[in-house]
């Protein structure tokens, strides 16, 4: 009887580890709703790099650079990864540059509350 | 009998963490002659379901060597998430009856910068192939959408041709 419990005991010691693993952990690539915002955001970000005022350009670059950069060292390469492919899309693709003001507070806001200090 | 299987289960926990051989022989050959058992160091070779995010936690380390950005200090991951991952359900629930071409104008920026719901989330594949390739194909492809306030979808994928495929 000792002896069974003992085993059963042993077995699901062993077994349980090779179904917690399965879950997605929050942030990470498997986080569909935390992926697409970092897309939303990569895209955003790449608008407000070009509503910017080309002299300005280059510090919004430096910041979606950084962001990346907070990104990765908090979620890994690929959510950074997404992210930049995010970001150049949206400074390449047509988009409606009545929006650009909107945009433009959106970054600031983003980087102001991520990126300052 | 139970008293050694409780032993045993109290004892696992001290010593090494069992791993589990995956990979390449080779690969394993090289894990298994670079860690000691006794140096105290893990390695964990974690399943990548969905596409690697196993690689996380290892780089935070390794990134302090460039500009300034690399240092996470001030970065507040966990309020991050929250923001990033709130973005798709704002217009959702306030527009559903409204014509989504009116939604760019409707400002979502407001309790605290959280949400970005109204931004294109951009290529649905991840879409580094995008905004490399867009440049190219821009031009073309969103001529006609010019004056439309949706946004125009990149490329899903190269186009043939722009990269040969992988040899297996």
């Amino acid at each position: 009887m000792q002896t069974g419990l003992g085993v059963c005991l042993l077995s699901a010691i062993l077994v349980v580890p090779a179904f917690a693993d399965t879950a997605p952990k929050k942030g990470s690539d498997a986080d569909e709703a935390f992926m697409t915002g970092i897309r939303k955001i990569g895209v955003m970000t790449g608008e407000a790099f070009v509503c910017s005022p080309e002299p300005d350009q280059p510090k919004v670059g430096q910041a979606a650079i950084d962001l990346a950069t907070q990104v990765s060292l908090h979620f890994g390469l690929q959510a950074a990864f997404v992210f930049s492919g995010s970001f150049g899309y949206g400074m390449g693709h047509d988009f409606d540059h009545k929006t650009c003001p909107q945009a433009l507070e959106d970054f600031k806001a983003l980087q102001a509350k991520y990126l300052a200090h | 009998m139970l008293a050694l299987a409780a032993a045993m289960v109290l004892a696992g926990g001290a010593m090494a963490a069992p791993v589990t051989p995956i990979g390449p022989k080779h690969v394993r050959g090289s894990v298994d002659s670079a860690a000691r058992p006794d140096d105290g160091a893990v390695i964990l070779i974690q399943n990548r379901t969905r596409g690697g995010g196993g690689q996380r936690g290892g780089g935070a380390q390794r990134a302090g060597g460039g500009r300034g950005g690399a240092n996470s200090g001030g970065f507040n991951s966990g309020d991050f998430h929250r923001n990033v991952s709130n973005t798709q359900t704002r217009n959702a629930s306030a527009n559903r009856n409204v014509n989504v071409n009116a939604n760019r104008n409707v400002n979502v920026s407001g309790g605290g910068g959280c949400c970005y719901g109204d931004y294109n989330s951009g290529p649905s594949w991840g879409g580094v192939a995008a905004g490399v390739a867009v440049g190219a194909v821009v031009g073309a492809a969103a001529t006609s959408a010019a004056s439309s306030p949706t946004y125009v979808a990149p490329p899903p994928t190269y186009p043939p041709g722009y990269v040969s495929p992988p040899p297996y």
